[in-house]
C-alpha cells in the first residue's frame, strides 16, 4: 500500500488512526503490529513473509546474542549477512549480473520484483542487532513491540530510517496522543501529501518530457528539466518523510526528523546535515565510527568517507551511476573542507553565493544520479535550439518551478491562512489522484 | 479585527477522518458501472483475490478511483487547478479561446506517405480521392499565444505536405474562408458547417452538383458535448448544437446485419454518445442504398465520415463504408465484398493516418 493512494486515505489511515485512538492501552501495539502487517502485505503477500522473516531473525537473533556472550561478535556476523542477503538478491543480483556481463561473464539471474522499503527495514534490524552488540540498547524480548518498531507503517517503506534508540523508549511507554497532537500529526501528513502529488509529481512529469528527448530540450530546457528533477526528488522523499512524521505523531511515535531545507544549505557539508539526515546518521553510526571515524589520521579518514559515500550511493540504487554520485560526493567533500571552508576568502563569500554554488554541485550529482548522461551536453547547449513541443512544455510548467523553487531556496514564509491550508490542500490532492485515474476511452476519438 | 476560527481539536480530526471514511465507504455503495464522461466502463468490485497472481491492491484502488464520490468534481477541480499553473498541456485535449482542441498530432511525413502509398495500392485502377481535414488546432492558430502556435505549425507542416499529394481533396482553404466555425467547441469532429464544406469540396473533386444546404432536411440537437470536453476534464464548457443534414429520400441502411430505413437517429441525442446520431455510430461494414443515385461509393472511413454519408447518399444509389476499427475483414475483402465501384474514398483525419494501427492491420491482411 503507498500512502498516496485511495485505499489508504480513504479506508486504511482513517480506520487504523480511529481504531487506535480509542483501543485500550493493552491493545495498542498489536493493533499496530496488525495493522502495519496490513499495509504491507497489501502490496504483496509473498512481500509479507520477508518482512516477517528478517523480524524473526533479528528479535530471535538479539535474544541469542545476550545469552551466548562469548559468540556475540561471530553471531552479531552471521545475523548482519542473513539480513543483508534479501537485500542483495532482491536489490544487486541484477546490478551484478549486468555488471559481469559488461566484463564478459554471464551470470543466470532473472530480475525479481523489488519488495517495497527492503532497503529500509533490513538498515532498521541491523541497527538493532548493532545497538544490542554494542550495549547501547536492551535486547526487546516482546516480540509485538519489536515487530512493531521494525514494521511500523509510517515509515516502513520510505523511512526515515529510525535507530533502535531513538524508539526505544518509546515502544514501552504510555501512548499519550490526544487530538492536538492527532491535529498537527494530520497538518504534517497532509503537507507532506502535498509535496507528493502536488509539487514533485509535476516536476516528475516535466523532467520526463524533457528526460525522454533531451536533444530537442534546448539548452535552457536541459538545466529546468535537471532543476525539475532535484525539486522531484526533494519533495518526493521530504514528502515521504512529512507523511511518516505526521502519522507517527497520531500515534504517539516521535520520529527523527529527515530533512532540513538542504536546498537553502552553504556547503555541501551543510546539504549532507539537511538532505536524508537519518540515512547519513546510520551511515555514521554503523559504518563510518566502526571503520575508524576520522581518529586515525587524515588518509584513513578519507577512505573511511569515501567507502561511506559509495555505499551511500549503492544504497540509493542498484547501478554504476548511483555509485558514481555517491563518490562525487565523497570526493568533492573531502576536498571542500580541505579547501574551503576553513579558508578566509570562503568564509567571506556572501551567502547567496555559497547557497547558489552549493545548489549548483547538487544539481549536477543529481545529473549523475539519474543516469541521463546526455543532460549535460544539453545543458551546454550542444544540441541546438528547443523544438516547440518542448519549448511549450517548458514554458507551462515555469509557474510550478517558480513555486518549488521559491519554497526551497526562499526563508520560511508563516502562510496568513495556516488552518484552512490543510482542508485545501487535501482536496487538492484527492482531486490530483482522482485525475490521475482519469482516462477517457482514448479509442473513442476516432 | 480578525476573525478566529478555531474548531475543538477533536471535531477537526475525528470529522476529518470520518469524513475521508465515508468517502470510501460511498465508493462501495453508490457505483455506477458506466461513465458517460469517460464514456467507459468503469472498474468493477474486485472478485475471488488469488493469493498466487496478487492483484487485489491494484484492482481495489482502480476501483476506488473509478468509484470515489464526487469524482467529476474532483476531476474538474484539478483539470482548472492545471490550466490556472499554466499547464494547460496536461490534459487531454487543451483550451484555446472558447474550444477545447486535440493535441497536435506528431508523424514522420515519411510514414504518412508510405500509409498513402498502400492505401492507394490496394484501390488499383478505380478512382481514388483522399480526404483528411485541417485540424481544429491548425485553424485556431491566429487566435494562438506564439509559443502554442509554434507546435499547430508544425503539425500544419506536415499536413500540408500530405495534403499536397494527387488525389486529395483541397478542403483547408474553404475551412479558412468559412464565417462560421467549422468544428465543435467541445469535440474532435468537424460541425455541421464543417461536414457541409467537406461536402461540397468533395462534390467538386467528383464532378458532382452539390445540393445546397436548404435542399437538405436539417435537424439540430442541443446540448451535444463531445470528446475534447471529456478529455480535457474541464468544468463549465458551453455545449455544443450538433447540426444533421439529411437528404429527403427513401433510403435504407444495412450496418453490421441490422437493417433500418434511415440515416439519421435522433433518438440517439440524448444518450452517452450524441454523435451516434448520425449512422447510428460506428459499423465495420455499412451498405446505404438509395433508389434514385447512380454509381457505388466505396468509402474507407473512420468517424469524420459519418455526418457526410448522408449527405453524398443523396447522389449514389449505393454508399458502402468500412471503419477498419470494427471490421472483421481485410481491406481487400471489402472491396471483394462490395464490388461493381465507381469511386473509392478515403476519408480519414490526421490522427487516424498517423496513428490508428488498425488502418496498418486491414491493409496487411489477405
Amino acid at each position: 500500500m503507498v500512502f498516496c493512494s485511495f485505499t489508504f486515505l480513504l479506508l486504511f489511515m482513517p480506520a487504523v488512526l480511529m481504531c487506535h485512538r480509542v483501543l485500550p492501552e493493552k491493545a495498542k501495539r498489536p493493533f499496530l503490529l496488525a495493522a502495519s502487517l496490513l499495509f504491507y502485505g497489501w502490496g504483496s503477500p509473498a512481500w509479507l513473509l520477508l518482512l516477517i522473516y528478517v523480524m524473526v531473525l533479528d528479535w530471535a537473533g538479539a535474544m541469542m546474542m545476550a545469552k551466548a556472550e562469548r559468540l556475540k561478535t561471530p553471531l552479531l556476523t552471521v545475523l548482519i549477512v542473513l539480513n543483508l542477503l534479501p537485500l542483495a538478491y532482491f536489490k544487486y543480483g541484477g546490478f551484478l549480473r549486468d555488471t559481469l556481463a559488461a566484463v564478459g561473464l554471464k551470470m543466470a539471474f532473472s530480475d525479481p520484483l523489488l519488495p517495497a522499503g527492503i532497503s529500509f527495514f533490513t538498515f532498521q534490524g541491523i541497527s538493532y542487532l548493532i545497538d544490542v552488540y554494542r550495549g547501547e540498547a536492551g535486547v526487546q524480548r516482546r516480540f509485538v513491540l519489536f515487530g512493531v518498531y521494525l514494521s511500523l507503517f509510517p515509515q516502513l517503506v520510505a523511512g526515515p530510517i529510525v535507530c533502535y534508540t531513538d524508539l526505544e523508549e518509546q515502544l514501552t511507554r504510555p501512548c499519550t496522543v490526544d487530538e492536538g497532537e492527532m491535529r498537527e500529526g494530520l497538518r504534517r501528513f497532509i503537507l507532506g501529501l502535498a509535496k507528493k502529488v502536488l509539487l514533485a509529481d509535476a516536476m516528475g512529469r516535466y523532467w520526463g518530457k524533457v528526460s525522454a528527448a533531451l536533444p530537442e530540450a534546448g539548452a535552457l530546457g536541459a538545466w529546468l528539466g535537471l532543476i525539475a528533477f532535484s525539486f522531484q526528488i526533494f519533495f518526493d522523499f521530504s514528502g515521504y518523510s512529512d507523511m511518516a512524521l505526521g502519522l507517527g505523531r497520531c500515534l504517539g511515535f516521535s520520529f527523527p526528523e529527515n530533512f532540513d531545507r538542504p536546498y537553502r544549505a552553504k556547503s555541501l557539508t551543510e546539504f549532507w546535515r539537511r538532505w536524508h539526515m537519518s540515512l547519513t546518521t546510520w551511515f555514521r553510526k554503523y559504518v563510518y565510527i566502526p571503520l575508524g571515524g576520522n581518529r586515525r589520521g587524515e588518509g584513513r579518514r578519507n577512505l573511511n568517507l569515501m567507502i561511506v559515500w559509495a555505499l551511500t550511493g549503492l544504497w540509493h540504487g542498484a547501478g554504476w551511476n548511483f555509485i558514481l554520485w555517491g563518490v562525487f560526493f565523497g570526493v568533492l567533500l573531502i576536498l571542500e573542507k580541505k579547501c574551503f571552508l576553513n579558508r578566509n576568502w570562503y568564509r567571506r563569500c556572501p551567502g547567496a553565493v555559497k547557497q547558489a554554488m552549493t545548489y549548483l554541485t547538487v544539481l549536477a550529482g543529481w545529473g549523475i544520479f539519474s543516469g541521463k548522461w546526455q543532460v549535460f551536453p544539453a545543458m551546454l547547449g550542444r544540441y541546438g535550439t528547443a523544438s516547440p513541443r518542448l519549448t511549450l512544455e517548458t514554458l507551462s510548467f515555469l509557474p510550478m518551478l517558480a513555486l518549488c523553487a521559491a519554497i526551497c531556496f526562499l526563508p520560511r514564509v508563516r502562510m496568513p491562512l495556516r488552518r484552512w491550508m490543510a482542508p485545501v490542500l487535501m482536496v487538492l490532492c484527492l482531486a490530483a489522484l482522482a485525475a490521475q485515474g482519469y482516462a477517457p476511452f482514448v479509442y473513442f476519438q476516432f | 479585527m480578525r476573525n478566529k476560527c478555531r474548531l475543538p481539536d477533536a471535531a477537526a480530526v475525528y470529522g476529518g477522518l470520518v469524513f475521508l471514511f465515508l468517502l470510501g465507504m460511498a465508493a462501495f455503495s453508490f457505483r455506477i458501472d458506466f461513465s458517460v464522461q469517460e464514456k467507459r466502463y468503469l472498474a468493477s468490485l474486485p472478485e475471488n483475490p488469488s493469493l498466487v497472481q496478487w492483484t487485489l491492491n491494484e484492482d481495489m484502488e482502480a476501483y476506488l478511483s473509478d468509484h470515489v464520490p464526487l469524482r467529476t468534481q474532483l476531476i474538474h477541480a484539478d483539470a482548472t487547478v492545471q490550466v490556472l499553473t499554466g499547464r494547460r498541456t496536461q490534459l487531454g485535449a487543451w483550451p484555446v479561446g472558447e474550444s477545447i482542441v486535440e493535441q497536435p498530432v506528431q508523424a514522420e511525413p515519411e510514414t504518412l506517405q508510405r500509409r498513402i502509398d498502400a492505401l492507394q495500392g490496394i484501390a488499383g485502377e478505380i478512382p481514388t480521392l483522399f480526404l483528411t481535414p485541417p485540424t481544429a488546432g491548425m485553424l485556431e492558430m491566429d487566435r494562438m499565444p506564439p509559443y502554442l502556435r509554434a507546435v499547430y505549425a508544425q503539425e500544419a507542416e506536415l499536413y500540408d505536405g500530405l495534403v499536397s499529394r494527387k488525389g486529395f481533396v483541397p478542403l483547408k482553404k474553404a475551412f479558412l474562408d468559412s464565417a462560421k466555425p467549422v468544428y465543435f467547441r467541445t469535440d474532435h469532429h468537424w460541425n455541421g458547417e464543417g461536414a457541409y464544406l467537406a461536402y461540397r469540396s468533395l462534390c467538386d473533386a467528383m464532378g458532382l452538383k452539390a445540393y445546397e444546404r436548404e435542399d437538405f432536411c436539417v435537424s439540430e440537437f442541443f446540448p451535444f458535448s463531445g470528446t475534447t470536453c471529456s478529455r480535457s476534464g474541464l468544468p463549465f464548457v458551453r455545449p455544443d448544437t450538433l447540426v444533421c443534414y439529411e437528404p429527403g429520400l427513401p433510403l435504407s441502411m444495412t450496418a453490421d446485419g441490422e437493417h433500418f430505413d434511415r440515416v439519421i437517429f435522433p433518438e440517439e441525442a440524448g444518450s452517452w454518445d450524441g454523435y451516434q446520431v448520425f449512422l447510428k455510430g460506428n459499423h465495420g461494414f455499412l451498405t446505404i442504398e438509395n433508389p434514385q443515385g447512380t454509381g457505388t461509393l466505396l468509402i474507407f472511413k473512420d468517424s469524420f465520415a459519418n455526418s457526410v454519408i448522408p449527405m453524398l447518399s443523396a447522389h449514389f444509389s449505393r454508399i458502402c463504408a468500412v471503419d477498419a476499427r470494427y471490421f472483421s475483414g481485410s481491406f481487400r475483402q471489402a472491396l471483394e465484398e462490395t464490388g461493381n465501384i465507381d469511386q473509392i474514398l478515403f476519408l480519414y483525419s490526421l490522427d487516424s493516418l498517423a496513428n490508428d494501427t488498425s488502418i496498418l492491420k486491414k491493409l496487411r491482411d489477405r
